[in-house]
């Protein structure tokens, strides 16, 4: 189980998110949804740590995450922010073999698992990721953070600047993933259709505060609040 | 507005006002032998303004200012030796000629800079040669020009003094009026520069710090400004060294040195970066300390202590004492960062729009095709665009679609001239343009947006529009106008004092359309402009790029084929850099060798 506690953080003196709670239970994929500029990502950045907290905390797995970015990935975190922030210096085989040795996988192995998964990844594994282009840089991000072998996921915005086909593997290997490993998600991401083919929960934002929750069979039937919260 | 906000934004005119009156009326009391010390802490303090000007506003830390400080004291004080006979009055020679000569060398030094688009490492490290070559050279250049005798290692001497009278009559001054004449020209100088950093000047300079090629993109002749300003703070530094050599009436190569030059930077940050001001409180502060220290009541120790205060100033005062003391200030302040979480909804108005389109139409002329013709540019061995030939006409957009990697951003940045292609060429309005630099671009009429949002964090909302506007049409009032037209359309009219560094990822997206617009291109080139958009704002986008489309040359790089089908317009597929397929939407859906490469068949979606 990932929750996050009554989250009060932002920029400086600026707050941007005021008292947000949500869960993932284990297993689980969560949509976490609003228009731009509700704090999605800053709900990320909180969880993440990459924020000071003003107040509120997070758990994993019911412990209290302590407040440090790669103490939380080593407690099974995984992240993939919005603009990639792949090692641009380094291979797309390092990349990946990086993030799996410094929370003590075997980054052979990692780099394997991510080239058999990501096709498209393949002919540039000994490119420096600097020079791959800005999609190719995004299913780079995905497979280091799978790398990591997290137990939660968190994914802002997977499918900016992925072309359509990708998308929907990207889609199957999340599921998959879930399926097998029993990987928990959140995701934020604008293209609603994506988001409804892998969660089964969603949390709609707005303001920098929860709005509603809401599962998929409901926000799929409610076209109102689509409009309304989501601008679809 | 409340009052501490009032003062807050005129902070950096009236505290050195201020000050310069407590210096002032400090002279009446202090003892000489103070005063003429304290006298080389103000110079210093010029010199530090110098690097702030290149450094803290325009980004490039140069080791060369006391190089120009060096090259301004040696050539304002030989003109002095030689014509204070005339009139008795000194400062009105070796002042002019030391600022003129700095400026001249830092001007050469800045061309070779700027004009060979040097990265900063680079540029700092030539700065430094060449101050160590000066330093060489001066150790054994011996020349004597009429009175004045510069001999090498002994230095040239002589100098006259601080002389402000006219005639034969006319005495130098003591320490304590030497003191406030320095005060006065220092803050004649400060105020100067603050007023220049203040207007479009310093503004220009401030986005070429914080994104050049934006800059660039938006129609500013980035090297022009950087040599502009690197030349006038060669002159503020030429200054410092013509009075530097009335006040201590001698100059040796030591002014050189390296220890000169690495304590500039030193007072800078101490001061805090950026600031102006900063660096006369951190010449002051550095000077003070090293002067009481020296007075060996704490055992001489005096380099010791203050290694260990720069170290402790550096750990703790990241922005410096006066970006500390505006930190404490700020947080008292209201924070207009708050209105980053208000944005209304972006709502495009066509006839709007048209308005300022139809307007450029009159200063810019009518929409200019793009045309490439055998286009070729690789990178080792990747060809991102592999013998493109292609025209786009304004009328209808046009889309270019294709597999991550195919190299849709690579052409539209060979288009721009961000990527110098290798060979092939590039046509605006049927002027070949394939080896014009970017600003040259931007001017027939070309406005891009790269695939990532590029904003100037620091400035607010509205100031990142204005440049925009104001880069086109060269008038303030104009510029304003548009700008206020295109903040309402993005519905960011209560963020018009955020900072835009503030503004979420899908915020910045529409804030650099949004700058795109103000420029009014006649040729437009959109990198994924819908990444990241909800589909309202997206059905936005595409009223925007229609319109667009009537009045210029549209092109948008697009994942999105929701979009792409409501522009209704015309879409090349590219793969491994070359057209694969083209025609519209509808055909390339059913084009089996497109699915296969590109679309996919929504099999998990």
């Amino acid at each position: 189980m990932f929750r996050v506690v009554g989250a009060t953080g932002g920029y400086g003196k600026t707050v941007i998110i005021r008292d947000v709670s949500i869960e993932v239970g284990d297993g689980e994929i969560v949509a976490l949804l609003g228009r731009n500029g509700v704090g999605k990502s800053t709900l990320m950045r909180f969880a993440t740590a990459l924020i000071p907290a003003v107040s509120g905390h997070v758990e994993i797995s019911g412990t209290r995450a302590p407040d440090a970015p790669a103490k939380r990935a080593r407690m099974g975190l995984g992240y993939v922010p919005q603009g990639r922030f792949v090692f641009p210096r380094m291979t797309v085989r390092e990349n990946i073999a990086v993030a799996a040795e410094a929370n003590g996988h075997d980054g052979r192995k990692a780099v394997a698992a991510a080239l058999s998964e990501f096709a498209i990844l393949r002919p540039k594994a000994d490119d420096l990721a600097g020079g791959l282009s800005g999609g190719q840089q995004q299913i780079l991000a995905l497979a280091r953070a799978l790398a990591v072998e997290p137990k939660v996921l968190l994914l802002d915005e997977p499918t900016e600047g992925v072309q359509p086909s990708i998308i929907d593997e990207m889609a199957g290997i999340l599921k998959r993933i879930n399926h097998e490993r029993g990987l928990a998600i959140l995701v934020a991401e604008q293209d609603l259709d994506f988001c409804l083919s892998i969660a089964s929960r969603a949390y709609v934002m707005e303001k920098g505060r929860v709005r509603l929750e809401t599962d998929r069979e409901s926000l799929r039937a409610d076209k109102r609040l689509q409009q309304e919260l989501l601008g679809v | 507005m409340s009052l501490s906000e009032k003062l807050h934004r005129s902070a950096g005119l009236v505290f050195p006002a201020l000050a310069t009156l407590a210096a002032l009326a400090a002279a009446a009391v202090i003892d000489p032998y103070l005063a003429y010390v304290a006298t080389s802490w103000v110079i210093f303090g010029l010199l530090g303004l110098s690097l702030d000007l290149v450094w803290g506003r325009g980004g490039l830390l140069s080791l060369g200012q006391t190089a120009f400080y060096g090259l301004g004291g040696y050539f304002g004080s030989v003109v002095a030796i030689n014509m204070v006979t005339l009139t008795g009055n000194s400062l009105i020679w070796s002042l002019p000629a030391g600022a003129a000569f700095g400026a001249l060398s830092a001007a050469l030094l800045g061309w070779i800079i700027f004009f060979a688009r040097m990265g900063p490492l680079q540029a700092t490290i030539l700065s430094y040669t060449f101050t160590l070559l000066l330093w060489s050279v001066s150790q054994s250049f011996s020349m004597n020009v009429g009175d004045a005798a510069i001999g090498g290692d002994n230095g040239l001497s002589g100098i006259p003094g601080v002389v402000v009278g006219f005639g034969t009559a006319a005495e130098a001054l003591g320490p304590t009026e030497v003191f406030v004449v320095a005060v006065l020209i220092a803050a004649a100088a400060y105020f100067l520069c603050s007023w220049l950093m203040r207007g479009t000047f310093g503004r220009v300079i401030d986005c070429i710090r914080i994104d050049a090629q934006k800059t660039e993109l938006l129609g500013y002749d980035v090297r022009r400004y950087q040599l502009a300003n690197f030349a006038v703070a060669g002159a503020v530094a030429g200054l410092a060294g013509a009075l530097f050599g009335a006040w201590a009436n001698y100059i040796n190569p030591t002014i050189f040195s390296v220890q000169e030059a690495m304590l500039v930077p030193i007072y800078v940050l101490v001061g805090g970066l950026g600031t102006l001001a900063g660096a006369f409180v951190g010449a002051i502060v550095i000077g003070a300390l090293s002067f009481y220290l020296g007075g060996g009541a704490v055992g001489g120790q005096t380099t010791l202590i203050l290694g260990v205060v720069l170290i402790l100033l550096v750990l703790f005062l990241r922005n410096g004492l006066l970006g500390a003391l505006d930190a404490l200030w700020r947080r008292t302040l209201p924070d207009h960062n708050a209105a980053a979480r208000e944005t209304g909804s972006v709502a495009i108005d066509p006839t709007v729009l048209e308005g300022i389109l139809v307007e450029a139409t009159g200063r810019a002329g009518p929409a200019k095709s793009l045309a490439t013709s055998d286009l070729y540019k690789r990178f080792g061995g990747v060809i991102p665009v592999d013998k493109v030939t292609r025209e786009f006409n304004p009328g209808r957009p046009y889309s270019l679609i294709g597999p991550n990697g195919a190299g849709k951003s690579s052409y539209l940045k060979a288009c721009a001239g961000i990527y110098q292609p290798e060979a092939g060429s590039v046509l605006i309005g049927g002027t070949d343009v394939t080896g014009a630099a970017v600003v040259e671009r931007a001017r027939q009429g070309m406005g891009v947006k790269n695939q990532k949002p590029q904003v100037f964090g620091e400035l607010t909302v509205l100031d990142n529009l204005w440049m925009a506007a104001f880069s086109r049409t060269r008038d303030k009032a104009a510029a304003a106008a548009i700008s206020h037209k295109i903040l309402s359309m993005l519905g960011m009219e209560r963020q018009a004092a955020v900072q835009a560094s503030a503004l979420s990822h899908g915020q910045q997206q529409w804030l650099d359309i949004g700058m795109v617009l103000c420029l009014a291109p006649r040729v437009v080139l959109l990198d994924e402009p819908a990444a990241g958009m909800t589909n309202e704002e997206t059905c936005e986008l595409s009223v925007l790029v229609r319109t667009l489309a009537r009045h210029a040359t549209a092109i948008v790089v697009e994942h999105d084929m929701e979009f792409v089908r409501t522009l209704e317009g015309h879409v090349t597929v590219l793969h491994q850099g070359k057209v694969f397929a083209e025609g519209d939407i509808a055909a390339l859906r059913g084009d089996d060798r497109v699915l296969d490469i590109y679309l996919g068949r929504r099999e998990h979606v």
